[in-house]
C-alpha cells in the first residue's frame, strides 16, 4: 500500500471570538479512510468545494491535517522527521491545474524544471543534461529551455510542469484537475502523456478530476467525494455502471451525456 | 436527451412572413495589433429562428466569444467590425444608431457571461441589480419593477425570491448567481439570449438544473438562444442546431444529431474523436497535431489542412466555400468525411 | 502522438526585450513620459549637485557670497537663476539642494525598502504568530507622525540630516512591509509556490527565488511615490530648521531663506520651490506610469 489515510481530516476556522480562538469551523476534510495501492491511478471526483483539493494537499503534507493520520511510502504523518520530510518531497510530486498559475512567470523552463534537483548538488552541466532529458521525455524541444513560460501554449505550460514533477523521480503523482484548463484537443495530447508516462515510469497517481469522462479514462478506481467525506469508492468501470450511493447517482445522471458513437477508426478511403 | 427540435420549423413557420430572429452575413470582426489588423471572425453567416437554440462550439482563440460581442457591439475597444450585416428581425444592429443599440441591449437581446461572480456588481445588493435592469430599459414605478424582478426570480427558478433579494453576489453560490444573470437578462423579455459559455464555472449537478432551465424558458418564453460553449457533450443536450468554428470562421453548421453523429468536415471529427471516455481505459486518445495558427499566419487554402489527417491536393491552395447539403447542413472541406 | 510546436516569439534576450517593451509602454502614456522627462532631469541635476557636496573643494560653488549682488533677479549676468541675499548664486545653491534630496530620498527609501522587505515578506509567507506579531509592529509604526518623531529625535540629539533620515525611515518601512505582505501572501496561495514547497524548496529560498522577483514591480513603484515623500518630509524639516543645516542648502531650507524676502524678491523662495514642485510631480507620474507598466490591468488606451 503506498498511501493510507485513516481518519484524515482537515478543519479550517470560520469566525474567531474577540481573543482570536476559533468559533466555527469549516471541515473541509472529514474522516477519510482511503487506500492507494502501488501503480495504480485512483480517480477522485466531487464538486467545487467538496474537499478534493485539500485532501490532495494533506496527502502532500502541503497543509497539516488536524486529525487522524496519514502514511505514505511508509512516512507517517504527523510526526515524520526532518530526514524523512526531504525524502517524502522527492518522492511525491503534484500537477496544477491552471497552467498560467503554477509557473513562476520570471523563471526560465530550465531553472522550474530543475528547482527539485538542488539537493543533488549537480554540476551546471549534468543539471542541464537532466534537464534535456525531462523535456524528452515531456516531448517538448530542448529549445525550450531558455523560454520563459509565457511563451508558451496552455498545453505546453502543462508539459512544463509535468517535466517539474518528474524532475526529483517521485513514485507518486497528484494530479489535480490536470486537463480542466485545456482545450479539447490539448486535452487529449496531455492524457496520452500522462497514461504513457504513468505506465513506462510505474507510477502511482492520485487523478483529481470534476469531469467524470476523463477520469473514466484514466482511473482504475474511483472516490466519489461529497461534503468532505469519500462517499463511494469502487472500480471505476464499476461505479460508472452502478452508482450505489445516491449522491454518485445523482452526480453520474447530471453529466451532459454525448451519445454519439465513437467513429470507426479513421484510414478510410480519401475520394 | 433533447429530441432533435422544433427550432428550425418554427424558424420558417413561426413569424407572420418573416424570416429568422437573428441573421448574421458575412459578419467580420478584425483586431487592430501593433503588427498591424487581424481577422479574427472572417466572414461568418448563420441565422437563429425563433425559439431556436443554435450552439456555436470551438476551442479558444476560434473567434467564438468576438462573435458574439460583436452582436452586442460590445467589442474591445481594440476590435472592430470590419463588415457584414446582424439582423435582428430585420434591423442591422451592425449599422443602428448607438442610442438605439443600447435599448436593444437587454431590453431585445441579453447576454449571461462564463463568471457569474464576476459579472455582479458586488457593492449592490441582487435585487436591486435586477430591478435596474428593468428600470434601465422601460419607465415603469419602483413597484411594479420589484413585482417584474420578482417574477424573473421565480421564473428562473430561485428558491424564496424575496429573501434572496437583499443578498449580496458574495453571499450565493455560484449557481444561485448565474441563475441571478439569468432573471436580470430575461426580466425585460428579450427575444434573443447570447450566453457565453454560462456553465463552464459551475458544478455538473448545477450545470444540469442551468440546462434544464434554459430549455423550459425556450418552450415558455420561445426564446431564441445562441449558445456558446467549447463542450460538446453539452451543446449536444441543448441545441437544435451546431456550428463549428476554426480559426475564425465557421467549418460546419448543421443539425445537432445529424453533425455530431455524422460529422462532415475533418476538424468537426476529429474534435468529437478528441473526447474522452468514450473508448477503452487508458488506450490513446486520437488528438490534433500542432495547434491553431495564429490569426496573421492562417494557411492560405483551407486553414484546417496543415492539422488534418485525410488532406488532398487542392486542400493546401483552395480556401474551401461553405458547401450547403439537402439536410440544411453545410460545411467547408474539400474532402469531407463520407 | 504529437508535439506541438514552441509558440513562435521574436527573437532576442528575453530581459532586454521585455525592458523594450516595458520602455514603449511608458512612453506611449504622454503625462508618464513628462514624469520620465522631469525624474530623468532631476537625476542629472541631483548627481551633479550630490558631486558638489561631496567632491571637497566644490563647496565654493554655493557657498561664495557677494554682497554687492545680492538678491538678482534670474538671467543675471552670471546668474541665470539669480542670487539670494548674500549674493550666493541660486542655481547652484538649488543644484546642490537636489542633490541633497537625491541622496537623501534614494537613501531613506532604499533602507526603509530593504527593512519593508524582510519584514513584509516574512510575515506574509509564513503566516500564524510571526504575521501576528510583525503585522502589530508594522500598524504601530505605521500610524506614528514623521514630522513628530523627528522634531522629538532632533531635540533629544542634535538636528541633521542624519537625524531626520533616521526619523523618515523608522516609519515608513512599515508602509513597503504593508504592501508586500500582502503581496506575499497572494502569492503564496500561487500554484508556484505550492509546487516549489512540494518540491522541497526551502521558505528563506522560496522567499528569495520567488517571492521577491516577482514583487519587484509593484515594490519599485511604491519607491518612486516614498522617494518623492521622503523629499517633501526633509524639506518640511528643513523648512523649520530641523534638517539640514547651513550652510549646505537644501531645498526646504532655500524656501525658509526665501520666505524673508519675499516681499521684496519672490525669486529666492520661487526659484527653490519652483525646483522642488517639480521633482515631487515628476516623481509621482514616472511612479504612475511605472505602475501601469507592471500592472496591465490599470492601463487605459
Amino acid at each position: 500500500m503506498l498511501v493510507e489515510l485513516r481518519g484524515l481530516g482537515k478543519r479550517f476556522p470560520v469566525a474567531r471570538d474577540i481573543l482570536r480562538r476559533p468559533t466555527r469551523w469549516l471541515l473541509a476534510v472529514d474522516d477519510v479512510n482511503l487506500d492507494v495501492h502501488r501503480g495504480e491511478t485512483l480517480g477522485l471526483i466531487g464538486e467545487s468545494g467538496c474537499g478534493k483539493s485539500t485532501l490532495a494537499r494533506l496527502i502532500l503534507a502541503l497543509v497539516p491535517s488536524t486529525s487522524g493520520s496519514a502514511v505514505v511510502d511508509g512516512i507517517r504523518f504527523p510526526g515524520a522527521s526532518r530526514e524523512e520530510m526531504r525524502r517524502f518531497r522527492r518522492r511525491v510530486q503534484i500537477i496544477f491545474q491552471d497552467p498560467f498559475g503554477s509557473l513562476d512567470p520570471r523563471m526560465k523552463v530550465e531553472e522550474i524544471i530543475t528547482e527539485g534537483l538542488s539537493h543533488e548538488r549537480l554540476r551546471r552541466a549534468e543539471r542541464r543534461e537532466r534537464a534535456k532529458r525531462l523535456l524528452e521525455l515531456v516531448e517538448l524541444p530542448v529549445t525550450a529551455l531558455g523560454r520563459y513560460p509565457h511563451e508558451f501554449s496552455g498545453g505546453q505550460r502543462q508539459r512544463i510542469s509535468i517535466a517539474r514533477a518528474l524532475a526529483p523521480r517521485p513514485i507518486l503523482i497528484v494530479a489535480d484537475e490536470p486537463v480542466s484548463a485545456l482545450d479539447v484537443s490539448v486535452q487529449g495530447t496531455i492524457l496520452n502523456l500522462l497514461v504513457t508516462l504513468q505506465r513506462e515510469l510505474s507510477l502511482t497517481c492520485i487523478f483529481i478530476s470534476h469531469d467524470i469522462s476523463v477520469v473514466r479514462h484514466v482511473a482504475d478506481r474511483i472516490a466519489v467525494m461529497h461534503l468532505g467525506q469519500i462517499v463511494e469508492i469502487g472500480d471505476s468501470a464499476e461505479i460508472l455502471r452502478r452508482p450505489l450511493h445516491p449522491y454518485t447517482q445523482a452526480l453520474l445522471s447530471s453529466v451532459p451525456r454525448f451519445n454519439y458513437a465513437p467513429l470507426p477508426p479513421r484510414g478510410e478511403a480519401r475520394t | 436527451m433533447v429530441t432533435p427540435t422544433t427550432g428550425r420549423d418554427l424558424a420558417t413557420v413561426g413569424g407572420p412572413g418573416r424570416g429568422p430572429l437573428l441573421e448574421i452575413s458575412h459578419l467580420s470582426v478584425r483586431l487592430r495589433m501593433r503588427s498591424g489588423p487581424i481577422t479574427v471572425v472572417d466572414d461568418v453567416s448563420l441565422e437563429i429562428g425563433s425559439g431556436e437554440i443554435l450552439g456555436l462550439v470551438g476551442e479558444s482563440g476560434c473567434g467564438k466569444s468576438m462573435t458574439a460581442l460583436a452582436i452586442m457591439r460590445l467589442l474591445p475597444e481594440a476590435a472592430e467590425i470590419a463588415g457584414g450585416s446582424v439582423l435582428l428581425d430585420g434591423e442591422d444592429l451592425v449599422r443602428t444608431k448607438p442610442e438605439r443599440m443600447r435599448q436593444i441591449r437587454g431590453a431585445e437581446v441579453a447576454m449571461v457571461f462564463q463568471e457569474p461572480m464576476t459579472s455582479l456588481d458586488p457593492a449592490f445588493t441582487v435585487g436591486h441589480q435586477v430591478v435596474e435592469a428593468v428600470r434601465a430599459h422601460e419607465k415603469v414605478s419602483r413597484a411594479v419593477s420589484l413585482r417584474r424582478a420578482e417574477e424573473s426570480f421565480e421564473r428562473v427558478g430561485i428558491p424564496k425570491p424575496r429573501e434572496r433579494f437583499d443578498a449580496y453576489p458574495h453571499q450565493l453560490s455560484g449557481g444561485l448567481c448565474q441563475r441571478v444573470m439569468l432573471a436580470m437578462a430575461l426580466v425585460t423579455s428579450p427575444r434573443l439570449l447570447i450566453a457565453d459559455e454560462p456553465t463552464t464555472a459551475l458544478d455538473v449537478t448545477i450545470q444540469a438544473q442551468i440546462l434544464e432551465l434554459i430549455k423550459q424558458l425556450r418552450t415558455e418564453l420561445n426564446l431564441s438562444v445562441l449558445w456558446i460553449s467549447h463542450d460538446f457533450g453539452v451543446v449536444s443536450e441543448i441545441a437544435d442546431r451546431v456550428a463549428v468554428m476554426y480559426a475564425g470562421e465557421i467549418v460546419e453548421i448543421g443539425e445537432t444529431s445529424h453533425m455530431l453523429g455524422a460529422p462532415r468536415h475533418r476538424y468537426t471529427r476529429a474534435l468529437i474523436d478528441s473526447i474522452p471516455g468514450r473508448g477503452e481505459p487508458r488506450s490513446l486518445l486520437r488528438t490534433i497535431p500542432g495547434q491553431v495558427p495564429d490569426p496573421g499566419a492562417r494557411p492560405a487554402g483551407c486553414r484546417f489542412s496543415p492539422r488534418c489527417d485525410a488532406p488532398v491536393s487542392e486542400c493546401e491552395l483552395i480556401h474551401p466555400e461553405l458547401r450547403a447539403e439537402r439536410d440544411a447542413s453545410s460545411f467547408r472541406c474539400h474532402n469531407p468525411v463520407a | 502522438m504529437s508535439v506541438e510546436q514552441v509558440v513562435h516569439v521574436p527573437s532576442g534576450h528575453e530581459p532586454a526585450r521585455r525592458l523594450r517593451e516595458a520602455l514603449t509602454l511608458l512612453f506611449a502614456n504622454k503625462l508618464a513620459s513628462i514624469g520620465a522627462l522631469l525624474a530623468a532631469a532631476f537625476v542629472v541635476v541631483g548627481v551633479a549637485g550630490s558631486v558638489i557636496v561631496l567632491v571637497p573643494g566644490l563647496d565654493h560653488l554655493y557657498t561664495d557670497q557677494n554682497l554687492r549682488a545680492a538678491l538678482l533677479p534670474p538671467l543675471a549676468p552670471d546668474h541665470v537663476l539669480g542670487t539670494d541675499h548674500l549674493g550666493r548664486d541660486l542655481a547652484w545653491r538649488v543644484v546642490t539642494g537636489s542633490g541633497i534630496s537625491l541622496m537623501f530620498g534614494v537613501a531613506v527609501t532604499a533602507i526603509s525598502m530593504a527593512i519593508g522587505m524582510v519584514v513584509g515578506s516574512i510575515a506574509g509567507y509564513y503566516g500564524g504568530i510571526a504575521d501576528r506579531l510583525l503585522s502589530g509592529a508594522i500598524d504601530f509604526t505605521w500610524g506614528f507622525p514623521v514630522i513628530l518623531l523627528a522634531v522629538v529625535l532632533g531635540g533629544m540629539l542634535s538636528p541633521g540630516l542624519l537625524v531626520v533620515g533616521i526619523a523618515v525611515a523608522s516609519v515608513t518601512w512599515a508602509g513597503f512591509a504593508r504592501m508586500i505582505r500582502a503581496e506575499a501572501i497572494s502569492l503564496h496561495e500561487k500554484e508556484f509556490v505550492e509546487a516549489a514547497r512540494a518540491l522541497g524548496v526551502s521558505g528563506p529560498r522560496i522567499i528569495v527565488r520567488h517571492l521577491l522577483p516577482n514583487m519587484l514591480g509593484s515594490t519599485l513603484v511604491l519607491g518612486t511615490y516614498y522617494v518623492a515623500a521622503a523629499i517633501i518630509v526633509e524639506a518640511s524639516l528643513s523648512f523649520i530648521g530641523l534638517g539640514a543645516q547651513p550652510p549646505m542648502p537644501s531645498l526646504g531650507q532655500l524656501i525658509a531663506t526665501g520666505r524673508n524676502f519675499l516681499s521684496v524678491d519672490p525669486w529666492v523662495a520661487v526659484v527653490p520651490g519652483t525646483a522642488m514642485a517639480l521633482i515631487v510631480l515628476g516623481l509621482n507620474t514616472f511612479g504612475d506610469g511605472l505602475r501601469d507598466v507592471f500592472d496591465p490591468r490599470l492601463r487605459r488606451w
